[in-house]
């Protein structure tokens, strides 16, 4: 009987057992698993799917548990697993699988890209402490795309204000980054060699910006 | 900071990088070329986006030995239990055609039919959300569990409908994963 025949509780049985062994450093072989995780995700097999979940939710949850910014986060570690197994299952459901995976390696490793989504995205909406940004200063915006076309404008506005190439570089690291002088010299020391350089440049930008008008009128700013 | 710079920071907040899940394609060479010539160009001047590839290429490396534990917090706290006007009509125990209604969030409400078949239980939900919510449900992962174990997993359609078929009773919980919000769980006793 060949694997695509096989039903799937023999299947999961069968990755299990090749999973057991790849935890135990024997020799085993992948294609069972590549297998249940083609069903799960080209062919939209939920029983298939619940497979791999039952059989990689460890590995999963230790991924995100080892995750170099989860401990930033604030989401409970197996609301992260969910995520990221939907994420896997939204990235390569269908044709994408097909077009997109040829082994079990590739899955695993999309996999753990999911799990590096969900504690990166989480982590980018938090602002760093030291900033201390006001939820109530945000403008507010309905959507994604408002908030990127809004953004859009202010920028637009602060290129045509500030037309020296470093000048919006600076304003893009400070302002768009919010990089710390000393961060900002870590990468760029060619251009501002020090942070006493990136200060006094960043104070002649800023006063610069909100002298006017337009920009003001933007954001906000009486 | 003056308020001029905190709003000027608010808007502009990492604005034209792209998002770790682009990063994480491009990473591992999934991007599309257009999407690959933007995230190169844009990795010229971000630093951030960098770094974070950086980490991402050390995270896909690091290939440790693995935990086989299972995750420990699910089963604890935070559950919707059934509206009490319906939580005495559990669907095998009395005769009622209602479903089960879970108040999930402001928005969003699960109604749960069960059957009991002739060895296994058949689950059929519909999630009712408001306009603005339905797109966050629309191909959200559901998952089932009993006894501390995954018995069924769905995906709920575009009709907001989902269906599993569980192997027998017991406490039942439901978490409900949608895009770009928290996880919702509810339980019940079968």
């Amino acid at each position: 009987m060949s694997l695509s025949e096989q039903p799937t509780p023999e299947l999961q049985q069968r990755c299990e057992t090749e999973t057991q062994k790849f935890r135990q450093k024997r020799p085993y072989v992948t294609d069972t698993c590549f297998e249940l995780f083609r069903r799960a995700l080209a062919d939209g097999d939920n029983e298939a799917f619940a497979a791999i979940y039952r059989i990689y939710l460890p590995l999963v949850y230790y991924w995100v548990s080892v995750h170099p910014d989860f401990v930033y986060i604030n989401l409970p570690a197996d609301d992260c697993v969910s995520d990221a197994m939907q994420r896997l299952y939204r990235g390569l459901r269908g044709g994408r699988f097909q077009q997109k995976m040829s082994s079990l390696e590739t899955v695993l490793a999309y996999l753990k890209k999911c799990v590096n989504s969900v504690v990166m995205e989480e982590r980018r909406r938090r602002p760093r402490p030291d900033v201390e940004l006001d939820e109530a200063l945000r403008v507010p915006r309905e959507s994604l795309i408002d908030r990127q076309l809004f953004a859009h404008d202010v920028w637009e506005r602060i290129v045509l204000l500030l037309p020296d190439a470093n000048d919006q570089l600076l304003a893009r690291l400070s302002f768009a980054l919010g990089l710390k002088p000393s961060e900002i010299i870590a990468d760029y020391g060619h251009l501002w060699p020090t942070t006493e350089d990136v200060r006094v440049d960043r104070q002649r930008i800023k006063r610069q910006l909100e002298r006017d008008g337009g920009l003001r009128d933007l954001l906000g700013v009486v | 900071m003056d308020n001029f710079e905190k709003r000027l920071m608010a808007a502009l907040d990492r604005w034209d990088c792209p998002t770790p899940d682009a990063l994480g394609d491009y990473q591992l060479g999934l991007a599309d070329a257009e999407a690959q010539a933007a995230i190169d160009k844009h990795l010229e001047i971000c630093p951030l986006c960098r770094r974070e590839l950086q980490q991402l290429e050390a995270f896909l490396a690091d290939d440790q030995a693995v935990t086989t534990s299972l995750p420990p917090s699910l089963h604890e706290g935070g559950f919707v239990e059934p509206t009490r006007r319906e939580a005495a009509q559990l669907a095998l125990r009395g005769d009622s055609d209602e479903p089960l209604t879970f108040v999930l969030a402001d928005d969003v409400t699960l109604y749960l039919m069960i059957e009991k078949m002739a060895d296994s239980i058949a689950l059929n939900g519909q999630l009712a959300a408001s306009e603005a919510a339905e797109a966050d449900f629309q191909g959200a992962l559901v998952e089932i569990w009993q006894a501390e174990q995954l018995e069924a997993t769905a995906f709920i359609d575009e009709a907001g409908t989902f269906s599993a078929t569980l192997p027998g009773t017991g406490t039942t919980l439901i978490r409900i994963q949608p895009n770009q919000r928290s996880t919702l769980t509810c339980r019940l006793e079968m």
